[in-house]
This record gives structure tokens, sequence and C-alpha cells, in this order.
């Protein structure tokens, strides 16, 4: 089974390759469970029949899909011996595939994504407004790759399946115990202080052009217009009125 | 004719790093403090693509795709903008019209996602014996469409924003000066939107 477990993982990169809006992840789903199915069903008609079962509708996180995937992978091996019925299997997948994106959505996405990138910026504010000469880009890049893939990604990915296949049954249990909120709160308050403290010593740097007090008013005005409009929109009004306010006093 | 070649080049280079953003991975090479530096060094300016990276990776940090919506495109916007600074001249006017194009970009993607419907029944109509086939015909599909569409957008798209770039720059000759001291508070928008979205409950 372990060979099964690895050529899913590879496949689940696939996932949203022919994102629809009709069935979403269907195709990426249904390629990422061939081996499984090939596994456990040599007759081809119905491996046939079992792969367009899983062509319907699916969507949900594609990193934390890995669980949703072990956990069909397991109710699968269990329809194929006849202990559970066809429905059982797919029950799962429209169930827990919204939960499990609102999960990823809040803890990949809006945390740990933007964790990542806010200790990469803050890192490149420490060198002041220069930053772009001074910092080792090579450095930086991979850094973010690695800290980003290597604990918020890929463990994600290649464990999910075989926690979601383990205990397929547990699995909202188990997953109760983490304690995601608690996790999420302590990554954005250290991505805030980190983010206040770089942008104190970047905005230190710019003493010489005379723009720290701008910088700061700009600070508190896109956080002010981000409460009411889309960060696109923030971001041109903060824009065109700087553009007036330079062009009056430069 | 160098021009046209390095566009080329690039467009060809962005539609692999737009990949990453939905069809495989998801390795964040598409975040904007990745392909920033990558296309400045292909460009031949690498500290304006760390530059105009990190003020993008700010201004979308919260910009994130939940359930089916889709948000304006990060990856088109940092390459446009260091496409547009690198024949401007003007960093902050290449940001300006680089979001605007991440915006455009994001109904391209829409419109793309809409026609992949129509593939679906390919499979809905097999024969027992063609459906993994056909299956794994539609992966390969849904990259090779995918790669197509950026690398046309971006073909169709670097001329008509490099005109409005120089014909801008032209006519803001004198407030060239303003253009390039708005590159040092840019960030503040970033550091603003990142600080609400990191503040908000």
């Amino acid at each position: 089974m372990n060979i099964i477990f690895i050529k899913t993982f590879f496949r689940s990169f696939f996932l949203e390759c022919l994102w629809n809006y009709e069935r979403m992840q269907n195709v990426g789903f249904a390629f990422t469970i061939i081996p499984c199915l090939k596994h456990l069903y040599k007759d081809r008609l119905k491996l046939a029949e079992r792969i367009k079962a899983h062509f319907g509708f699916f969507n949900t996180h594609p990193y934390l899909a890995s669980f949703l995937i072990g956990m069909v992978m397991k109710k699968e091996e269990e329809y194929s011996k006849g202990l559970i019925d066809s429905q059982e299997v797919m029950k799962i997948k429209t169930m827990l595939g919204g939960p499990i994106a609102a999960i990823g959505d809040r803890l990949i996405w809006s945390t740990w994504r933007v964790f990542c990138e806010m200790l990469v910026i803050s890192f490149l504010f420490l060198f002041g407004k220069d930053f772009y000469l001074k910092a080792n880009v090579f450095f930086v890049v991979l850094f973010f790759l690695l800290f980003y893939n290597l604990i918020g990604h890929l463990p994600f990915r290649f464990f999910g399946i075989y926690f979601g296949y383990n205990y397929s049954n547990e699995f909202i249990q188990k997953l109760a115990k983490f304690e995601l909120q608690k996790t999420v709160d302590i990554l954005r308050s250290i991505g805030t202080v980190i983010l206040l403290f770089s942008s104190f010593i970047y905005s230190v740097s710019l003493v010489k052009n005379k723009l720290v007090f701008i910088f700061w008013l700009n600070v508190l005005l896109s956080m002010l217009l981000s409460k009411r409009y889309a960060e696109i929109i923030v971001f041109y009004i903060v824009i065109v009125l700087n553009f007036l306010l330079f062009v009056i006093f430069i | 004719m160098i021009l046209s070649l390095n566009f080329l080049f690039i467009a060809l280079i962005s539609g692999i790093i737009h990949l990453d953003t939905l069809v495989f991975g998801q390795f964040m090479i598409s975040r904007p403090i990745v392909c920033g530096p990558i296309i400045g060094y292909l460009l031949g300016s690498v500290n304006e693509g760390i530059l105009l990276g990190a003020i993008l990776e700010l201004l979308y940090i919260s910009i994130i795709p939940v359930g089916i919506k889709i948000p304006p495109d990060s990856t088109a916007a940092t390459i446009f903008s260091i496409v547009c600074s690198k024949l401007t001249g003007c960093l902050s006017l290449g940001v300006f019209l680089g979001i605007f194009v991440g915006w455009v970009y994001k109904y391209v993607d829409i419109f793309l996602r809409s026609a992949n419907s129509i593939v679906l029944s390919w499979v809905d109509s097999a024969k027992p014996y063609l459906v993994e086939r056909r299956i794994n015909l539609l992966v390969i599909y849904g990259i090779v469409s995918s790669y197509l569409k950026t690398v046309l957008f971006y073909l169709l798209f670097f001329p008509i924003i490099g005109f409005f770039g120089i014909t801008i720059c032209k006519f803001f000759t004198k407030s060239n000066l303003v253009f390039n001291s708005l590159v040092y508070v840019l960030p503040a928008i970033g550091v603003g939107i990142g600080l609400y979205h990191f503040t908000e409950k």
C-alpha cells in the first residue's frame, strides 16, 4: 500500500489542474485516486465505474485535501470488500469537503502563508529603505520557499493521506484536539509584532528623505480604508492621495 | 526585435510560473516575493525585481482565494509591474499599471475556468476502457490550456501596457521625481493592509 500512498501524493499536486465551475476539482480528484482504485479493482469494468463515480463534484483546500483523499481510499477499500455501500464513500466527500476547505483557508491561506510572507518582508525591512540593494535575494527567496513548503505544505500533503487513511472514522475527533484557533492566534500575534518592529526600522531609514511621517500616515490610512474597501481600491485611493500630496509639496 | 524576443521569453517563463498558482503544486513560486526577483533577474534588474516583489507581496498579502472567489492575480501584477518599470524607468508607475493588469487577468481566468466545464462530458460519455486515459488527457489539457492562456495574455498585454506606460511617463515628465519618491512609501500601504488583516478577528 505504501507505493500507492506515494503515487497518490505526487498526483495530488494536480488536484486543481482543470478547476471548473461545474464540478470544481473533480478531474484532479479522479486523477489522484486512480492508483488506489487500480490496486483495489482488477476488473476493468468495475474500475471504470468507480473512476466515474469519483468524477462528480469535489471541492476543498488543495493541501488539506490529502486528509480527505486518505479517508476516501479507506472507505473505497471497505466498499471493495462489501463492508459498506457506495453512498457511504461519496458521503465523506460531500460532508467533509466544505469544513476542511474552511480550516485550510483559515490555517494555511490566511495565516501560515501570510506569516511566512511577513517574516521574509520583515527581514528585508531590517535593511532599511535600500533593502533591495543590500539583502541577498537568493537567500531570501530560498528561505521563504523552504520554510513555507517544508513546514506548512508538504507535510500536510504527504502525511495527510496516511492520517486520513488510518483515522478515517475518528478524523473529526482527532482534528478537534489540535486547537487550530490557538495556533492561528499565536501566529497572527507573532506576525503583527514582527511586522510592526521591522516597519519601525524601515521608517527610521526614511528620516533623511523626510518621509517618516508620510510613511506612518499611509500605514494608518491604509488600515482605516481596509475596513471598508477591497485591497486594490485601498491601494489606488492611497496612491492617488500621495501623488497629489507630493505634487503640492515637492 | 530584441525587445520583442525579450517579451516572448518573459511570456514563456511567466506561463510556467503561473502554473504554480492553480494547476500544479502551489509551492508559492508564483508569489510576488519569489517571481519578482526571478523576472527581475531575467530582465537584468534583480534589485528592481525584489523591491517590486516585496511591495506587491505586501499589497496582496490578505487577498486569498476563498471558496469559488477568484482574487485579482498577484503574479500578473508583479510581472507587468517589473516589465513596465523596465520600459519606463519609473517603479511606482509600473506598480500602478501592474495592479490594473492583475485585475484584468482575473476575468481571463474566470472565463477559462468556465470554459473548462465543456470538456467534462468527454469523460462522462467515455466507454469503460477509455475512462482512465481520458482523465489523464484532461489533466494534460488543463496544464497546456492554462499555459497557453497565460502566454497569449502576456503577449497581448505587454505592448499595450508598454505603450500606456511610456505615454503616461512622457505626459508626466515633470512628475518623475514624485513617482520615484512614492516608491519609498508604497510599502506603507502594504504594511497597513497587512496589519489590518492580522489584527482583525
